[in-house]
């Protein structure tokens, strides 16, 4: 690609960049939150059309206007969500996506579907309905539904971030089969690690220029990478020694059961206490209760044995808002499912906590008030808006993230609830983040924080819990070793 | 040259009128064919339509009639939908509007003093709990309220038959099927020399003028905006969905049932069979037509109704079908619905470098 440039209404989002890959190599493209590198490659697929610049594949210069002219021309993507029909099953959906003609031979899908899987190492049950599959198990789906057609370039947007720390082993693996066959790849990513063991070379963007091109891993540090693609040095240092000893207790599980959504136990026999001024860490793989757990504890999930205590007083299965009053914070897990609603504005969705109490007045809205707000943590937390009053489905993934946090913190809560709360973040905003969580302990506020990303839980947190089957199974003091932990949330119960 | 649709960024008000005025205009050429295909000339059929409506103090007038019900169920419906609780069956919680101010009109024996106010309250709380039962099959099981809502005008089609067939039928009336004339007392005063039952009148302007301050300014008002926006979202900030459901489907209900007073205390004074010809389901369109704004609605409203008028208009004139005008409504509610591309969508041609959009 040669001196794209992308501008949308607002913003340029590409500046004249030039961006290579080679055949047969997995290439990572780093950058912050809205750097551009989804905007890129999206040029690639055919979804945008660029404003100026050209793309050359293998070659010849190419005019793709639409992501059937990039299949065509060999090149597929893999979205941060995924483009799948959840009533159907695995081998419907692939046939969606084939286009032969009108009449459809699942026999003949299917046994291609088997061999593409053998090939590549990505197992799955051709007849499973999408909604029965997990996150890691639809992406498979995707990334077949690709090499179905042939994809010679496979483009994936941010792939691990819906992953467990194994799946995403196993799907490098399989990203190593597939350029050994002779495709290449592109990984969107903002997880440094990932982009230093798991690819072949790296371009870096920021702010919609080229920083860096064809960096190789080998001759990269970490540090190295953070300072090209913020531009700066991160602020804050993680530190976790300075927990209050002896804090009252803020939150009282005994001995939870917590059924999840088909009816089978999620959380048994749970117990624990947070302390004022503590960041509490919770982690284990995905899938092992973690977010029925949460969703209980701030009333969003029915409790079916067990109490649950803030401050003292006993709301076991009270509705969210007594839980909100109480000064409890939730950063939800998927935030498309309970952080926002898309179509209404980002002031709209910013205020959806303290719409009864700061932003009315009776029974009528402040709107000056909603506005002054609003407008003061767009710009504290650096959300990238066309304005307040658009519509949130307007944001990137960062973005309303970067809300939902702001939002959150805003409430100003003694315990706050925050499950894999720098998801889609980029690095400079993830420390922000963490610097938040660590000012709020320092005045004495609790985080219960449920991160699948075992390097934040370890930097941050007083106490580890582990769960794994429903169960905490293991507890650990500050300053345990990431092994430990990991061995802890895969291996049985110590 | 390439034409392609771009989104926009911010969805503005006049963005947002210039496209359904683009969509009712856009109806026009097309129904123009079927008038066409009836040997009418259809320049001819609109200009009769237009002042059949709106061109003679009589008409004009009849239109305001017909906005009544029309315009009471579209207010009401537009909160509903905003909550994306997509109430179908305004059509049956007028008729039970109806038929409770007729039974305390005929029967309840109340005084004559307190008796119009007491078929008001009637028929909305009637209307209402005819909403209730498909709200709370909505909000405890998830049963599609489309459907409940449907099927439900269908049973207050027939408890109206038989009551105007049976038990309430007149004994004055040689056998038609409706019921006595309500007692004098009982009747809504017109502005003379129409046929306007002006308290219902006051009684539409003035639940516009709420419903648009209740979703504008208040708290109720955005708390049904979220539950519409994600009703996942709201229980997760504590607003009980629940509670926003009932509230909506209650006064939607509500107020279709209180049209239902008007068209029997009102225009008939008594209830007869077919009470209303499908006010409830023709107020689906102004609704949408109006962006799901009350004000925006009630002009929509009278710009329906009108619709209506010059429907009967031609139909006598020009000696067409009147299921044309259905026809009319129906056309028009397609484009009002496809044009929504047009709001949130812009629309870009390139010719050579140069670029327009609209």
């Amino acid at each position: 690609m040669r001196g794209i440039v992308k501008r949308f209404p607002t913003v340029v989002a590409l500046d004249n960049v030039d961006f290579k890959v080679r055949k047969g190599e997995i290439h990572a493209l780093l950058g912050e939150n809205g750097a551009g590198k989804t905007t890129l490659m999206r040029i690639l697929y055919g979804m945008y059309k660029p404003d100026a610049g050209e793309i050359i594949v293998e070659g010849r210069r190419a005019s793709i206007g639409s992501p059937r002219d990039a299949l065509k021309m060999g090149i597929g993507m893999v979205h941060q969500h995924f483009m799948l029909v959840d009533k159907l099953t695995v081998l419907e959906n692939v046939a969606l996506f084939v286009e032969e003609g009108f009449r459809i031979s699942f026999n003949g899908i299917r046994s291609r579907m088997e061999e593409l899987s053998k090939t590549y190492g990505l197992k799955i049950d051709l007849n499973a309905k999408i909604w029965q599959l997990s996150a890691g198990e639809q992406q498979k789906v995707e990334i077949l539904k690709t090499l179905y057609r042939n994809v010679k370039l496979l483009i994936l947007d941010e792939p691990t971030s819906v992953l467990t720390p194994i799946e995403s082993e196993e799907l490098f693996k399989s990203l190593r089969r597939m350029v050994e066959t002779g495709k290449s790849i592109i990984l969107i990513t903002h997880r440094l690690n990932e982009a230093l063991t798991a690819s072949d070379s790296i371009t870096i963007l920021r702010k919609g220029k080229v920083v860096a091109a064809e960096v190789k891993p080998r001759e990269a540090s970490r540090l190295d990478l953070v300072n090209m693609i913020v531009g700066r040095p991160l602020e804050f240092k993680p530190r976790i020694n300075n927990a209050r000893k002896g804090g009252k207790p803020v939150l009282e599980v005994e001995r939870l059961r917590v059924l999840d959504d088909r009816g089978l136990i999620a959380v048994e026999d749970v117990s624990f206490v947070m302390k004022e001024g503590e960041i509490l860490g919770v982690a284990g793989v995905a899938g092992n209760g973690q977010r029925e757990l949460v969703e209980a504890l701030t009333g969003l999930r029915r409790v079916e044995k067990g109490t649950v205590k803030i401050m003292g007083m006993d709301v076991t299965n009270s509705p969210p808002k007594k839980i909100i009053r109480l000064g409890v914070a939730h950063i939800p897990e998927d935030r498309f499912r309970y952080g926002v609603a898309p179509d209404l504005s980002v002031a709209e969705n910013m205020i959806m906590k303290l719409y009864g109490e700061k932003f009315s007045r009776g029974i009528f809205m402040d709107a000056e008030a909603i506005q002054r707000e609003t407008e003061k943590l767009v710009q504290e937390f650096e959300i990238v808006a066309p304005s307040v009053n658009a519509p949130v489905s307007l944001l990137s993934g960062g973005n309303i993230q970067k809300l939902i946090v702001a939002r959150e913190l805003s409430i100003n809560p003694k315990i706050l609830v925050a499950s894999n709360p720098t998801s889609g973040l980029d690095v400079a905003s993830t420390n922000y983040v963490h610097w938040v969580f660590h000012r709020l302990r320092q005045a004495g506020g609790s985080v219960l924080l449920v991160s699948e990303d075992l390097e934040e839980v370890l930097a941050l947190s007083n106490r580890i819990l582990v769960m794994k089957e429903g169960k905490i199974v293991r507890e650990f003091g500050g300053g345990v070793s990431i092994s430990e932990v990991g061995l802890a949330m895969t291996a049985g119960a110590a | 040259m390439e034409i392609r649709l771009e989104r926009r960024q911010t969805v503005s008000r006049r963005i947002n009128i210039s496209s359904r005025i683009l969509a009712v205009l856009l109806s026009l050429p097309l129904i123009g064919l079927l008038f066409a295909a009836y040997g009418v000339n259809p320049v001819d059929a609109y200009l009769r339509i237009f002042t059949g409506a709106f061109g003679s103090p009589y008409g004009f007038c009849e239109t305001i009639v017909k906005m009544l019900p029309i315009g009471l169920c579209a207010v009401g419906l537009t909160l509903a939908y905003r909550a994306r609780v997509l109430n179908i069956g305004a059509e049956g919680q007028l008729i039970i509007g109806s038929m409770a101010a007729t039974w305390v009109a005929l029967y309840s024996g109340l005084p004559q003093s307190i008796i119009i106010i007491v078929m008001l309250l009637a028929g909305f709380i009637f209307g209402a709990a005819w909403a209730l039962l498909p709200a709370l099959l909505k909000s405890r099981l998830n049963v599609s309220e489309v459907i409940v809502t449907l099927m439900m005008n269908y049973i207050s089609l027939k408890l109206l038959d038989y009551v105007v067939t049976g038990p309430w039928r007149g004994l004055t009336q040689w056998g038609f099927p409706q019921t006595d004339p309500f007692p004098s007392y009982a009747r809504f005063p017109m502005i003379v020399g129409t046929r306007i039952h002006y308290y219902t009148l006051i009684l539409l302007l003035a639940s516009t003028l709420i419903l648009y301050v209740l979703m504008k300014r208040t708290k109720i008002g955005y708390e049904v905006k979220v539950v519409g926006g994600n009703p996942d979202a709201a229980k997760y900030a504590g607003i009980s969905v629940t509670k926003n459901i009932l509230l909506v489907m209650l006064v939607s209900g509500g107020l279709a049932g209180v049209a239902g007073v008007g068209e029997v205390a009102g225009i008939h004074g008594r209830l007869i069979r077919g009470i209303s010809p499908g006010y409830g389901y023709t107020a689906i369109i102004p609704a949408w037509l109006g962006g799901l704004d009350p004000l925006a609605t009630l002009i929509a409203s009278f710009f329906i109704s009108g619709l209506m008028v010059g429907g009967d208009a031609i139909q006598i004139s020009l000696r067409l079908p009147s299921s044309l005008v259905y026809v009319f409504n129906g056309m028009i509610l397609l484009f009002i619905i496809s044009s929504e591309v047009l709001a949130k969508y812009r629309i870009v041609i390139k010719i050579g470098g140069s670029r327009i959009w609209i």
